[in-house]
């Protein structure tokens, strides 16, 4: 391993180590390490946009397309919103943004997200038990808690749609606990990630360190509640 | 209470710690639990097998630095499967701008040994990260020529002998993209009809269960564990493998803290009750 190499390693451990001291208590460690992901999140990001505006924009000016000058203006016109005054500039700019982005997302979305999700809950029920249970289950799901969000009163079908819209209601909280399982796992991956590199050369020269730095800690948190 | 510790009331440093100890244990010393292959996973390993020689595979890269984890072994276990094969790759970060950083410090090296039989712009070529997201995607599947202008390297994309034919999304086979699969399913598969693939968090595979059953992805590899299995369908083991015991005994503490707090509240209840 080369010395700059070994150099960054070392400081990722020691970093990733005074993120995980929050774990203990608030402390400055934590606090140094914070301060130096955001400033060198933002910092990495200005770069990257002026790397975009160079590459996307400058240099395609430069070679004759002269239309991306239009772009660029609404790009320096976001920037009014910082003057109280001239703060309205940069609603047109946004405008464009939100307009063209919904435009581009909207003209796919009935087809893929609602028809195919449609056309794929209507299945046979036919196929051997255990075919027939599965699609008994999203059949008989996606129905209920599709009237679960059924919010009219009429009185005639009050007393079935309610017995509907409690199995729909136990069919989401299925759900949810499945994405919040979900949830549980990425952070347990990104927990294991951080850990394997822990435990790799260089890294773990770092954790003995931070063993004594909070150790000192939860030594000086006793005797200061003495 | 008296003599009973609660779940709920346990100084939640000592579940870290706990928790330090079962992650880190099986890191040093694997147990080798059993890893069974998941349909989604299997999917894109035998739509990528099916592909035909000279086949056009766009391939998403949008890896950050915080999501390493989930996203970095997966996409090292497909490219390393994509590069043993006779298909043409169009390497592009779309998600985030970190993208090109770990493809260069991260991915590539893991690649290199494959990257070594390949040629830069004939069998691969890289446009880094383009900014957008899914505008940019649009843009890409309309009119890749307009929309990609230049590579990494500053070559016009005319000079690339690569992308002579490649002129919209009608001529790309396959897209394997990193993070969310809807705006590729809305740009690339409803209307071109180009087979999606997803290397996505694990969060967000029952959710994306449903495009599966729709036909509208042609697989998943969902965090750790789907690279985890894709390396064991490829037959190189990587970062997946060698974490899939520590995620796994993870969960186990989690489901056993689940239960033994559940079990309390209802004896507490019932006491309380009483």
């Amino acid at each position: 391993m080369e010395f700059p190499e070994l150099v960054s390693s070392l400081i990722a451990a020691a970093l990733t180590l005074m993120i995980y001291s929050l774990l203990y208590r608030e402390n400055i460690l934590y606090r140094i390490a914070e301060h130096t992901f955001v400033g060198i999140a933002a910092g990495y990001g200005v770069a990257y946009a002026i790397k975009n505006i160079m590459d996307q924009g400058i240099s395609r000016i430069s070679a004759g397309n002269y239309w991306f000058i239009i772009p660029i203006i609404f790009g320096i016109m976001l920037f009014f919103r910082f003057t109280t005054r001239y703060a309205w500039v940069s609603r047109y700019a946004m405008a464009v943004m939100v307009g063209v982005g919904t435009g581009v997302s909207v003209r796919a979305l009935i087809e893929a997200q609602i028809v195919r999700q449609i056309k794929a809950s209507t299945i046979s029920l036919y196929g051997g038990p255990f075919t027939l249970i599965d699609n008994a289950i999203i059949v008989i799901g996606f129905i209920c808690s599709f009237l679960y969000f059924f919010f009219t009163d009429i009185s005639a079908i009050r007393k079935p749609m309610s017995y509907i819209a409690k199995v729909g209601r136990y069919v989401l909280m299925f759900t949810f606990g499945g994405a919040f399982g979900g949830t549980v796992l990425s952070r347990m991956t990104l927990f294991t990630g951080r850990m394997r590199f822990l435990l790799s050369y260089p890294a773990y020269y770092m954790i003995p360190v931070f063993i004594v730095i909070l150790g000192a800690m939860i030594y000086y948190d006793m005797k200061k509640k003495e | 209470m008296e003599g009973e510790v609660m779940v709920k009331e346990l100084d939640p440093r000592l579940m870290y710690l706990l928790l330090f100890i079962v992650v880190g244990a099986p890191l040093i010393r694997p147990l080798g639990l059993p890893l069974p292959i998941t349909e989604p996973v299997l999917a894109l390993y035998n739509k990528i097998e099916s592909l035909p020689p000279g086949s056009i595979v766009l391939f998403e890269y949008g890896v950050g630095a915080a999501s390493w984890p989930e996203h970095g072994p997966s996409n090292i276990a497909v490219l390393k499967h994509l590069l043993s094969k006779d298909v043409k790759l169009i390497l592009i970060s779309l998600y985030t701008a970190e993208g090109p950083t770990l493809f260069a410090t991260r991915i590539k090296p893991a690649i290199e040994s494959y990257l070594e039989k390949k040629t830069y712009g004939v069998d691969y070529v890289d446009f880094g990260y383009i900014t957008g997201y899914e505008t940019a995607m649009a843009a890409i599947a309309e009119n890749v020529h307009k929309a990609l202008s230049v590579d990494v390297y500053g070559t016009p994309v005319e000079k690339i002998p690569l992308m002579k034919n490649v002129k919209s999304a009608e001529d790309i086979d396959l897209v394997v993209a990193t993070a969310y699969c809807e705006p590729y399913i809305r740009q690339f598969y409803t209307p071109y009809g180009v087979p999606v693939a997803i290397m996505t968090w694990g969060m967000n595979a029952p959710g994306y269960m449903p495009y599966i059953d729709a036909g509208q992805l042609c697989g998943m590899l969902a965090g750790i564990r789907g690279a985890a299995e894709y390396e064991t369908l490829i037959g190189s083991p990587g970062e997946g493998i060698s974490s899939a015991d520590a995620l796994s005994l993870s969960h186990l503490l989690v489901i056993a803290l689940v239960i033994i707090g559940n079990i309390q509240y209802i004896l507490t209840k019932e006491r309380s009750g009483r």
